[in-house]
C-alpha cells in the first residue's frame, strides 16, 4: 500500500471515528453554546447547550451530566423502539423555570431550567436536572411513539406511566455506571409515588407492579414488546373513534399490555389503590371533574388482545386490520391455530387463536394426535413467530420429535411454552418451534401455550419494523419541525 | 282540528323549535386563515397551530380594558394583555416563548408574572403536543423584594405547591421564583 493511500485511509478512518462526535457537538440554537465542560467526553447521541445568559455561565452544567445525555438516549431508543431522529440537545434555560419537550430553535431534544442542575434534593446532587432531562426525553419518545394514551392513567391527567420510566431508567443508568447518586435520586423518585411519598399514586405503583411482572423480570424488555406489538397492528388510540380517556381506548392499551405480559393485566390495574392496585378502570374518578369514570371488561380486553391474535393467525388481513385500528374488534374473523398463530397467543379448545391467558395449557395424554411432534420437528427458523406447539397430544413419535428438534430452536431459544422436552416425550408437548420459523413449523394438535422465550425472532422483526416506522415518523416530523 | 293534523303540527312545531335551538357551529381552523377578518384561530391546545387538533375560530372582540397582565402571543409579540392579543387576532402562546424581556416581568408560559407581587407556579405535561400549566400565583408576604432584592426560597410556607423545585427565574430586573411540580397535576380552575 502505498504512503498516500495509507493517509488517504488513515484520514477515511479517522473522520468516520470523529463524525459522530463532531455532529453531537454541532450547533447549538442560537442563544446557546455547548457546554465546554464536555469538552473531551465522547458523545455521539446528544449534546448539552447553555443558555448564554445563564449567571452561573458554562458552570451551570456539572461534567456528570455529559455522558448522562448519550445514556438516556440510548435506553430510550430501547425501550421504545425508536431510534433518535436527530441528535438529542439538552437544554439549560435561564429564562423558563421548569422543563419541556422541544428546544429553542426546533431541534431534537428538551429545556430543563439552568437551576436544576446544581444543588440536592431527596438526597441526590442535582436530582431535578437528572429526572427532568430524562423526562422530558421520555415525553419526546411518547410522542414518537404513539399519542393518545389515556389521560386519566397513562399520562396527562394522571402520568403513570412517564412517572414511572423516570425511576427505573434513572436506577438502570445508575448501576450500568455504579453511579451511587444517580441510583439515590432514582430510588427517591421512586419513593416519591409509593405510599407515604410527597406524590404518591397507586396508578404508578400498579403498573410499576405490571413492569416488574413482564416476562423475565424485563419490565423494559415488557414495555418495549408492547409498543412493538401495537405498532405492528398499525393501532393508533386516537383512532379508535373514542374521546380520551375512554374505556374502550383504556381496553385497547389493557389489552396490548396483557399481551406483552402474557396474562391479563386488568386485575393488577383496577385493583383497589390501598392494596398495589392502581383504581384504573375500576370507576373510581381520577380527579379531572370532566372524565368520566367509567369501569374496563375483562371480555373485552379478552375480546382485544384475541382480535390481535386472529389476524396474525390469519395472515394480517387488511379489512380485519382496519376493523382493530378503528376499534371494531368485534368484527374481527377468528383465526386458526396454527404456524402463523403468534408466540404471545395460545390455542383454545376450538382450535381457535386467542389471547394467551385464554388458551388452554397442554395436557398430558389429552387427545389429539402426536401430530405435535411434528409440528416441532419443522420449526427452528431464526424469524419466529410460530407458535406451534404440540397437540394435546397423546404419545406416539410426534411428540417425540416435537420435544426434540423442536424444544430448541435455531434461534437458540429453548422452548419454555409450557412444554420441556420431557412434556414432548410423552405426547404432551407443545412442540416447541415457538421461536422457530413462522414458515417452516407445521401446526399439530394446537395446544400451543405463549412462549414468551421463544419469541425472539418475533420480536426482532416487530422491533424492525416499529424502528422503521418510528424512525420513518421522526423524519417526517424533523421536516414538519423545518417548514415551521 | 283532527288528531292527524293536530299530531303533525306538534311534530312540526317541535322540528323548528329544534331548528331555531341549534346553535352556529364554529369553524376549526389551523391558521387564521380559515377564519373571517373579525375572528382569530384559537388553537387547540394551544400550541400556535403546532398541535394536532384543529382549533376554532373565535371572535377578535375581548377585553380591551386597560389592566398590565402582559401575555405572550402567537407572532411571538407581548400584548398588554390577553384581549389586546385577541383584538390583534392572536392566540396565546401557551408553552411563552417571546423573546422580549420585560424587566421585573418572569416569562410564565403565556403569562408574565409581576416578580414584585408573584410568583410562577408550573404543573409539568407529561404528554408530548400537550402543554404544560402556567399559573401566577400571589408571592406570600415573607417572599416580597426588599429594597428591589429578592428572597431565597426559603422564604415559601414548607406546604407550599411544588415547594420541591423551587428556584430563579431570569427578568432584567428583580428576579422571579418559579415552582415546579413534576408528578401532580395541577389544581382545577
Amino acid at each position: 500500500m502505498s504512503k498516500r493511500t495509507r493517509l488517504v485511509l488513515a484520514v477515511a478512518v479517522f473522520a468516520g471515528a470523529s463524525l459522530p462526535a463532531l455532529r453531537a457537538r454541532a450547533q447549538c440554537c442560537a442563544g446557546y453554546s455547548p457546554a465546554t465542560v464536555c469538552n473531551g467526553v465522547t458523545a455521539t447521541k446528544s449534546r448539552w447547550c447553555i443558555q448564554n445568559s445563564a449567571p452561573n455561565g458554562q458552570s451551570a452544567l456539572p461534567k456528570a451530566f455529559c455522558s448522562y445525555g448519550d445514556k438516556v438516549v440510548t435506553t430510550l431508543e430501547k425501550t421504545f423502539n425508536i431510534p433518535a431522529p436527530d441528535v438529542f440537545e439538552f437544554e439549560l434555560d435561564t429564562q423558563t423555570g421548569g422543563a419541556h419537550t422541544g428546544t429553542a430553535c426546533n431541534h431534537f431534544g428538551d429545556g430543563v431550567a439552568y437551576d436544576a442542575f446544581a444543588g440536592s434534593a431527596y438526597g441526590a446532587t442535582g436530582f431535578w436536572g437528572y429526572l427532568l432531562a430524562m423526562h422530558e426525553a421520555i415525553n419526546d419518545w411518547t410522542g414518537l411513539a404513539s399519542s393518545g394514551w389515556p389521560t386519566d392513567w397513562w399520562a396527562d391527567h394522571q402520568s403513570a406511566f412517564p412517572n414511572l420510566m423516570d425511576f427505573h431508567i434513572m436506577n438502570t443508568v445508575g448501576v450500568e455506571n455504579n453511579d451511587m447518586n444517580l441510583i439515590t435520586a432514582a430510588a427517591a423518585q421512586k419513593k416519591r409515588f409509593y405510599p407515604g411519598g410527597d406524590s404518591s399514586d397507586p396508578k404508578v405503583v400498579a403498573l410499576d407492579n405490571v413492569f416488574l411482572a413482564m416476562p423475565k423480570a424485563d419490565g423494559f424488555a415488557g414495555f418495549s414488546h408492547e409498543f412493538a406489538l401495537q405498532s405492528g397492528d398499525g393501532v393508533k388510540w386516537d383512532s379508535l373513534g373514542v374521546p380520551n380517556p375512554d374505556v374502550k381506548r383504556s381496553e385497547y392499551v389493557a389489552a396490548y399490555m396483557s399481551l406483552a405480559l402474557g396474562k391479563s393485566a386488568l386485575p393488577m390495574l383496577q385493583g383497589p389503590g390501598n392494596n398495589g392496585g392502581g383504581n384504573i378502570c375500576n370507576n373510581t374518578p381520577d380527579g379531572t371533574p370532566s372524565d368520566k369514570p367509567y369501569t374496563c371488561s375483562q371480555a373485552h380486553v379478552d375480546g382485544i388482545a384475541t382480535a390481535h391474535c386472529s389476524i396474525a393467525a390469519n395472515g394480517k388481513p387488511a379489512a380485519d386490520l382496519s376493523a382493530l385500528r378503528s376499534g371494531n374488534y368485534g368484527n374481527v374473523a377468528s383465526g386458526p391455530c396454527g404456524s402463523t398463530c403468534p408466540s404471545e397467543c395460545a390455542c383454545d379448545g376450538s382450535n381457535h387463536c386467542v389471547a394467551a391467558w385464554l388458551g388452554k395449557p397442554p395436557t398430558t395424554g389429552g387427545g389429539g394426535a402426536g401430530s405435535g411432534g411434528a409440528a416441532g420437528s419443522g420449526s427452528g427458523g431464526a424469524s419466529g413467530s410460530a407458535n406451534t406447539s404440540g397437540a394435546p397430544g397423546t404419545s406416539g413419535p410426534g411428540g417425540a420429535a416435537g420435544a426434540t428438534s423442536g424444544g430448541t430452536t435455531s434461534a437458540g431459544a429453548p422452548s419454555s411454552a409450557g412444554a420441556p422436552s420431557s412434556a414432548g416425550a410423552s405426547g404432551a408437548a407443545p412442540s416447541a418451534g415457538n421461536a422457530g420459523a413462522s414458515d417452516s413449523a407445521t401446526d399439530a394438535g394446537c395446544t400451543c401455550r405463549a412462549a414468551h422465550s421463544g419469541r425472539t425472532g418475533q420480536l426482532a422483526g416487530l422491533a424492525m419494523a416499529a424502528a422503521l416506522a418510528g424512525l420513518a415518523r421522526g423524519r417526517q416530523r424533523a421536516r414538519r419541525r423545518k417548514q415551521r | 282540528m283532527s288528531v292527524a293534523s293536530r299530531w303533525v303540527l306538534a311534530v312540526s312545531l317541535l322540528a323548528l323549535t329544534a331548528c331555531h335551538r341549534r346553535e352556529p357551529v364554529a369553524s376549526r381552523c389551523h391558521d387564521n386563515s380559515a377564519c373571517a377578518s373579525d375572528q382569530y384561530c384559537a388553537y387547540s391546545p394551544g400550541l400556535c397551530g403546532k398541535g394536532q387538533s384543529p382549533g376554532t375560530c373565535r371572535p377578535r372582540a375581548g377585553d380591551y380594558a386597560s389592566s398590565y397582565r402582559p401575555m405572550c402571543a402567537c407572532d411571538g409579540k407581548v400584548y398588554d394583555n390577553e384581549g389586546l392579543a385577541h383584538a390583534a387576532g392572536q392566540d396565546l402562546a401557551v408553552m411563552g416563548g417571546c423573546p422580549a424581556q420585560i424587566p421585573n416581568y418572569a416569562a410564565c408560559g403565556p403569562h408574565y408574572c409581576d416578580a414584585r407581587t408573584s410568583y410562577c407556579e408550573i404543573y409539568l405535561s407529561d404528554v408530548f403536543e400537550l402543554p404544560t400549566d402556567h399559573f401566577c400565583r400571589p408571592l406570600p408576604e415573607a417572599c416580597k423584594p426588599v429594597a428591589g432584592v429578592a428572597r431565597a426560597c426559603a422564604c415559601f410556607p414548607a406546604n407550599t405547591p411544588c415547594l420541591s423545585f423551587c428556584g430563579p427565574l431570569q427578568t432584567g430586573g428583580i428576579d422571579a421564583f418559579h415552582l415546579t411540580c413534576q408528578g401532580k397535576k395541577p389544581p382545577n380552575p
